[in-house]
């Protein structure tokens, strides 16, 4: 299994309590086993099924996904910035394998 | 009876009934627009238990009138929401009305997210309506759709 390739837009710096935009990017197929392939065998379901954002050990956002996400999910979000610290962004994949990255962030 | 007093009463009957059609088809369309098929409403049973969420312009869908390729439709969503302890949009379910699987995504929130909106890309099989319901802290569901036109199925694209 390729290791997923995972891209963040954050900003490095805020101002205290403000909102801050992170988008995340991560290639991922998510085969929703229904799709067959050139041998007409069926694709088994593997897909992004959750995804979390921990900020200073703090959960602010998660997210269910389903089949109906679109390849490589794309999820944009936000959050208040209160004091900086880490961002631990962390992709659940069917099968039990756990995608993470982190970001640090400076409040001003 | 005579012939004139039956469809006297025949009349009356059916201008009762269809008055209260009316009025259930008035109210119908307020409360269960949203959600037209049984698929989606097993999954929020799952969900949101037998809550009834109702109508509201405070979730805004931001979604294309027409999509020609339904692998990949761009989507997000906001409720408008004050995002304080005591008043914030807790959960958002987002379902399809015609997709195999009705579930698309569920988008969580706290206070701390101090906007409730989440933008991702899903895939749309057919033309449909696409629902949100959202879950608030003081126990209220919510709920808005929007009609899609969609051209290809995203669901067995190669």
């Amino acid at each position: 299994m390729v290791t997923p390739t995972i891209r963040v837009k954050s900003p490095t710096e805020a101002k205290r309590g403000s909102l801050v935009e992170i988008m995340t990017l991560i290639s991922h197929p998510m085969d929703t086993g229904l799709r067959k392939d050139k041998e007409g065998k069926v694709i088994p379901r593997n897909i992004i099924n959750k995804f979390l954002c921990v900020y200073n050990d703090e959960l602010v956002f998660k997210a269910e996904l389903h089949e109906a996400i679109s390849a490589n999910p794309l999820i944009q979000f936000n959050f208040v910035a209160e004091q900086s610290g880490t961002l631990e962004l962390i992709w659940h994949e069917d099968g039990g394998q756990v995608y993470t990255t982190t970001r640090e962030l400076r409040v001003l | 009876m005579n012939d004139k007093q039956a469809s006297y009463r025949l009349t009356r009957r059916s201008a009762l009934w269809s008055a209260v059609a009316l009025i259930f088809a008035v109210t119908g369309l307020l409360r269960f627009q949203a959600w037209a098929s049984p698929e989606v409403e097993k999954a929020l049973e799952g969900l949101i238990g037998s809550k009834r969420p109702e109508v509201s312009p405070l979730l805004k869908l931001h979604l294309p009138e027409y999509a020609f390729d339904g692998s990949r439709v761009p989507f997000s969503v906001e409720v408008e929401s004050p995002m304080t302890e005591s008043d914030y949009v807790r959960q958002v379910h987002v379902l399809s009305e015609r997709n195999p699987f009705p579930r698309i995504a569920t988008f969580h929130f706290t206070p701390r997210s101090g906007r409730a909106f989440a933008r991702t890309r899903i895939r749309l099989a057919m033309s449909q309506n696409v629902i949100v319901v959202a879950e608030l802290s003081d126990g209220s569901v919510l709920t808005n759709s929007k009609w899609i036109e969609v051209t290809l199925n995203g669901c067995k694209e190669d």
